[in-house]
């Protein structure tokens, strides 16, 4: 194997695909990249065996063949190199990568590529594409939400659905959760959980391109982002029925201008308790206060002016899951509706942005008695 | 500082479960005798009794090499139920000399005596002891007596069986010193093999080492190695009642035969995550850890663990990471024994927890609840999961 390019784009390539490298692995296979060249492209292949991501770009082949290197180091190296023509070649076992026409010289021994594990076949998949754009809006209003309880499997991902008229991605912990709708129109089917690691690495590579083209299987998802496809284990098990738990009407609603209410709940939440976060919300005629007292540290007191009506409501909130609802809104103001200081509050935003739906449903905490 | 001047007796009772059998079977008296079940089977030994020792025999050897050592011996299977009866009455006559009685294992305790008894007293109430469980239970045992847990353990094995023996630091230093460094307890075989590399071969030179050279090897356990090889130990007799809390909890298993089937290693897996969040349930723990451990046929063997977000006795959950950890380090070669553990216990309710949107996860509480209260009523056999059981067409 034989081929040259710019340092600038082997670099991006190898950083596209370095973030499947896992950081250890009891397979010393999966710390290589499988390189390819062939047809005038460099392809680099790197897996966890969960998540696999395979990124093509055209490079000057003189050599066609495929070797396994140690993805690591010649990240390091090339990131250390000067932005030059970078030549790389194999000879039996060992690989030899060098700039400025052999100025730098560094060779690494390489692994069988016959070793790498092979990458999911996709021959019965479902096909279709989605606007990319408002995928990656609905990833960053929902990915928050997902749990990290290694004993609810299912919640540790973003259930995605789809149907001819939208479609939603829905996250949730067990006491929060969020929901993005997009409306289109959609030619496919799904309900799959699929893990966060998968969706982060879609955000990653999502500038500029319109097209996220979607590929499922029963076990497996693959997003294509221009020349990069990302391979994804999906999480099994039955996504909680999240639909029954919104509540259908509010005793209560409140609007509040967002950024004065985030900052409000910040500055609040410095002196919650470390491990509830609780804070104490109340609803005045015309207001919301935010209140903080804890135990051996301090207290604190906020008003923010608000359009709310009604009788005096004092709930708990675990003061990160507001924060984690205001930051992943972008309206200006947001409605939250209440029932009772028990029951789970929902926040939307002041205004959806065309053709989108956000909703985020977060449980109260118990306030002391 | 002077430390409070000490007695502490070790009480280790000779091979135990072979000497219980025999006072309740007069054929056995006298003869070779294996606790551990038919030899053409698999399984180790429990205990074989002196006569069985004398050819080579011993604790935790494969049955089918002690039949080899000693094919007159008798086999017999092993009822837990007598030995663990047996313990409650050998420990019910020790707390009659002191209450800071801390049980170590089903047939050894550590006994701390009253603050500043001499040595020697401690030797006479040891006799005592002797005679009352040779005389109640017709059972011998060997005591040491010395001023720390670490000396009394190693004190009792100076003399087996039917041994009383006082060991003070400076008797440590003249029986131990001069002996290689694995017959310190708590010094195995790699450890000896680790220390040697170092170029310490005996206690002494173990007892003299810089202690950084140690804890570059070792870690912190190096500096707890130069102690022990100075005979030197502060941890204090934990009496049962103020029981320490436990650490770990788990559940292993030595399979019939060496196994390398996939789905009869995670059936067996399933069965022992099961016992494990059952006990942790019974005991009301939950753990932070799993733990899963692998031997191989070769007898190499390798825990592996993970710890999780938060904490749990979920049978279910604890499958579930067990399961990963198994198949993540099983390189699909046979197996001699597969186990299950959970660590970093806490004990008791957890804090109240935050309200929860879904219901899903208390109606498996609830029948988790409802299994549990069917096992504690008519045995643990009553139910299983579909998965535990062998696909058998006939």
């Amino acid at each position: 194997m034989k081929f040259s390019m710019m340092q600038g784009d082997l670099l991006e390539s190898l950083q596209v695909a370095a973030n499947a490298v896992p950081q250890k692995s009891t397979l010393p296979i999966l710390s290589h990249f499988l390189v390819e060249a062939r047809d005038g492209k460099l392809t680099l292949t790197a897996t966890d065996l969960d998540l696999s991501i395979l990124t093509t770009r055209s490079a000057d082949v003189e050599k066609e063949g495929r070797i396994a290197i140690p993805a690591r180091k010649l990240l390091e190296m090339v990131r250390e190199f000067p932005s030059e023509r970078v030549d790389v070649s194999v000879d039996g076992s060992i690989v030899t990568i060098s700039f400025g026409k052999g100025i730098g010289r560094f060779h690494l021994v390489t692994a069988d590529p016959q070793d790498f594990p092979q990458i999911p076949k996709f021959e019965a998949g479902k096909r279709f594409t989605l606007p990319l754009v408002q995928f990656e809006r609905a990833v960053e209003r929902t990915i928050y939400a997902v749990s990290a309880d290694d004993m609810r499997p299912e919640m540790n991902g973003v259930l995605f659905q789809l149907n001819k008229e939208r479609f939603s991605l829905v996250a949730t912990n067990g006491h929060r959760l969020s929901r993005m709708s997009v409306s289109g129109k959609f030619d496919a089917e799904a309900d799959i959980i699929v893990p966060p690691k998968a969706l982060n690495q879609v955000l990653r590579l999502a500038g500029g391109i319109e097209d996220l083209r979607v590929t499922m299987s029963k076990q497996y998802v693959l997003f294509e982002v221009g020349g990069t496809r990302i391979y994804s284990r999906l999480i099994e098990g039955a996504f909680p029925n999240y639909e029954q738990v919104i509540p259908k009407e509010s005793k209560r609603r409140v609007t509040v201008n967002r950024q004065d209410f985030a900052a409000a709940v910040r500055r609040v939440a410095i002196l919650a308790d470390s491990i509830t976060h609780q804070v104490k919300v109340t609803l005045q005629p015309k207001e919301i206060q935010i209140d903080v007292d804890t135990a051996g540290v301090g207290g604190g007191h906020e008003t923010v002016a608000a359009d709310s009506e009604g009788e005096r409501l004092d709930i708990g909130f675990n003061a990160v899951y507001l924060q984690d609802i205001l930051r992943s809104l972008d309206s200006d103001t947001i409605v939250i509706a209440f029932n009772t200081a028990t029951s789970a509050a929902v926040v939307t935003p002041g205004m959806n942005a065309e053709g989108e739906d956000v909703l985020c449903l977060v449980m109260p905490l118990r306030l002391p008695e | 500082m002077e430390m409070a001047r000490r007695c502490i007796l070790h009480i280790d009772m000779d091979a135990f479960f072979a000497a219980v059998e025999a006072t309740m079977n007069e054929r056995y008296k006298g003869k070779p005798l294996i606790v551990g079940g038919d030899p053409s089977r698999r399984g180790v030994v429990s205990t074989a009794s002196y006569e069985a020792r004398r050819f080579g025999v011993r604790s935790g050897m494969s049955l089918a090499e002690a039949y080899y050592r000693c094919p007159q011996a008798i086999f017999i299977e092993g009822n837990p139920h007598k030995y663990v009866y047996i313990s409650g009455q050998v420990l019910r006559i020790v707390k009659t000399k002191s209450p800071r009685v801390e049980p170590y294992s089903i047939d050894e305790a550590f006994i701390e005596m009253d603050g500043g008894m001499a040595l020697e007293e401690g030797m006479e109430t040891g006799r005592e002891i002797k005679d009352e469980i040779r005389a109640q239970l017709s059972l011998t045992c060997s005591i040491g007596v010395a001023p720390n847990r670490y000396l009394a353990k190693m004190a009792s094995g100076v003399k087996k069986p039917d041994g009383l023996t006082m060991l003070d630091a400076d008797s440590f230093r003249r029986l131990f010193w001069t002996k290689p460094t694995d017959t310190l307890f708590g010094v195995g075989e790699k450890t000896a093999a680790a220390l040697r590399t170092l170029g310490i071969e005996t206690v002494r030179e173990l007892a003299v080492c810089p202690v950084n050279r140690l804890r570059a090897a070792f870690g912190v356990n190096g500096e707890a190695l130069k102690q022990i090889a100075n005979g030197i130990d502060c941890s204090p007799v934990t009496p049962y009642y103020e029981e320490a809390p436990q650490k770990s909890l788990g559940h292993e298993i030595t399979l019939d035969h060496d196994e390398e089937d996939r789905e009869s290693l995670l059936r067996t897996l399933l069965s022992l995550c099961e016992e494990v969040g059952r006990d942790l349930r019974k005991e009301d723990y939950r753990g932070r850890i799993v733990v899963v451990k692998i031997r191989f046929s070769d007898f190499k063997t390798i825990t592996r663990q993970r710890a999780l977000n938060g904490l749990t006795n979920d049978s279910e959950g604890i499958f579930r990471i067990a399961r990963e950890l198994f198949l993540g380090n099983w390189p699909g070669t046979p197996l001699r024994l597969i186990g299950v553990s959970a660590a970093e216990l806490v004990h008791g309710e957890p804090k109240e927890e935050e309200p929860a949107l879904f219901e899903t996860e208390d109606r498996r509480k609830i029948a988790v609840r409802a299994v549990d209260a069917l096992k504690d009523r008519f045995g643990e056999s009553i139910l299983c999961k579909a998965a535990q059981m062998r696909y058998d067409p006939a």
